[in-house]
């Protein structure tokens, strides 16, 4: 059964490798959805040619310039879809890592009680298990939190609408570290990695 | 060109290493330009936040601080002097900007490759002046690589270095406009900061070159981005004291602050074109040449 833990150990290792994978990618998201939040919350002002003051003077920058701003918050737009898709894979990587242990578990049979028997203060199989399970559903949550956030951009978004998903974007409720650091912790089992 | 065929076939790979080099010395430029002009937008917030607060300093609800002596008077000094600091930022940044151009300009107009001397000995040397009468330093408009010849190499720098020429006459309105926040009664001085040098000396290197901006001007609804591509300097100069009297709203800093970071003249897409062009040009179809700068550029 040892071995077993061990092979779990390499999976936490791969697992980590994707969260901080994720971590990268959730700073470039906050990056971009300011940008484009930023954008949305100019236009209005933009739109309005009073506003121009000596560029009243000349008369197409009043068109060009939002025009020239909606382009880049498409841009933008785009390359948060793509970060999101990025953070999709890795959901799906973690999904994996769990299946795979789960057909490991399988494969290799084990008992009940050695399936959750502690070896001293190495973690039993079930908990090995269990811990991956919970990182998947984590980021499987909050990545569908994401995609439902992003939905709600538009051109019609409020200002403090936006302030208020890009609070929740930053937050991301459904990884709360603490936990995640339990779960690393436990498979750790004091050792360092 | 009178030195017959040998002349032609020795002055194309001469004429290859001047336009590559001129085009990454372009790129080069364009990325100065952009270094300056990032610096330019941050020092331009900065004084933007500073004079806001400034100007709502008297209304300013200060809390316990209201009991120290003099605080108000103390805030605004400083404030001042930041904005101060802050617009000399913004001038440098601009004559950056200006500097970056008149290089591009430069290296815009360096593409031909003339023939020294009488091109009969056995020795052929090239150069940058022209020397021989008749020669135009094109290779009497042979491609220069597989197809294009050396004018259009020309034309499509000059489209490059027009965005930029018309973005620059953007900021420099604006960065008017953001002088006379900090002194606003000296507003026409502005010229006597030493950037009218630069913008003279820019002027009269575009005049000596009028006949190629003619090209361009003659197909402004394909390129333009704004009225600024036909704008002459003198209009642009003759706009800033047009300025409406007054403070200037915050949400005209707004646009100001955008229109800066924007930079609508610069189409990026356009750009992005032009340089495939060039580089499918100078390095797809001449695979044994000895200077290739193909990635670099």
């Amino acid at each position: 059964m040892e071995r077993l833990v061990k092979k779990f150990e390499q999976r936490y290792r791969r697992a980590r490798c994707h969260l901080a994978t994720w971590s990268d990618l959730q700073s470039r998201l906050l990056k971009q959805f300011s940008n484009a939040a930023s954008i949305l919350d100019r236009l209005p002002v933009l739109g309005e040619v009073e506003n121009y003051g000596i560029l009243k003077e000349v008369k197409s920058m009043a068109q060009v310039l939002p025009a020239s701003q909606i382009e880049s918050f498409e841009k933008i737009l785009s390359s948060i879809h793509s970060t999101l898709g990025e953070m999709e894979i890795i959901s799906k990587s973690l999904e994996k890592l769990w299946s795979d242990g789960t057909q490991l578990l399988k494969s290799e049979k084990p008992t009940r009680q050695q399936a959750q028997q502690w070896l001293g203060a190495q973690p039993s199989l079930n908990v090995c298990i269990d811990g991956l399970h919970s990182l998947y559903t984590m980021h499987h949550d909050e990545y569908l939190l994401k995609v439902a956030i992003v939905k709600a951009l538009s051109y019609n978004s409020r200002s403090e609408d936006m302030a208020a998903l890009q609070s929740v974007l930053s937050d991301q409720p459904n990884i709360p570290p603490d936990e995640v650091q339990h779960i690393f912790d436990v498979i750790a089992a004091g050792d360092v990695w | 060109m009178s030195g017959g065929r040998s002349v032609h076939r020795l002055w194309r790979p001469a004429a290859q290493r001047q336009v590559r080099n001129a085009w990454a010395m372009l790129h080069a430029h364009r990325s100065a330009w952009t270094t300056s002009s990032v610096a330019l937008v941050s020092s331009a917030t900065a004084l933007v936040n500073a004079s806001l607060s400034l100007r709502y300093l008297q209304s300013m609800d200060l809390g316990v601080l209201e009991e120290m002596d003099g605080i108000r008077n103390k805030v605004q000094v400083k404030l001042q002097r930041q904005q101060e600091g802050f617009l000399e930022q913004l001038l440098a940044s601009y004559s950056g900007l200006v500097t970056a151009l008149n290089l591009m300009l430069q290296t815009s107009k360096s593409m031909r490759t003339y023939i020294k001397g009488s091109g009969d000995g056995p020795i052929i040397e090239f150069s940058n002046e022209p020397s021989v009468a008749g020669d135009n330093g094109d290779g009497a408009g042979v491609p220069v690589f597989a197809t294009l010849p050396l004018c259009a190499f020309e034309m499509l720098a000059d489209e490059v270095v027009a965005m930029y020429e018309a973005e620059l006459k953007v900021k420099w309105l604006l960065v008017s406009e953001l002088y006379s926040i900090v002194y606003p009664e000296a507003k026409v001085n502005l010229s006597q900061e030493g950037l009218e040098n630069f913008c003279k000396s820019e002027m009269e290197f575009r005049d000596t070159t009028e006949e190629k901006t003619s090209l361009l001007t003659g197909l402004p609804n394909l390129v333009a981005k704004s009225d600024f591509w036909n704008m002459s300097w003198s209009q642009v100069i003759e706009l800033t004291k047009k300025r409406p009297n007054g403070e200037l709203h915050r949400d005209t800093l707004q646009v100001y602050l955008t229109t800066l970071l924007a930079e609508v003249n610069i189409d990026k897409n356009r750009i992005e074109d032009i340089t495939v062009m060039v580089n499918d040009e100078t390095n797809g179809v001449v695979p044994s040449s000895p200077t290739r700068i193909s990635k670099a550029i």
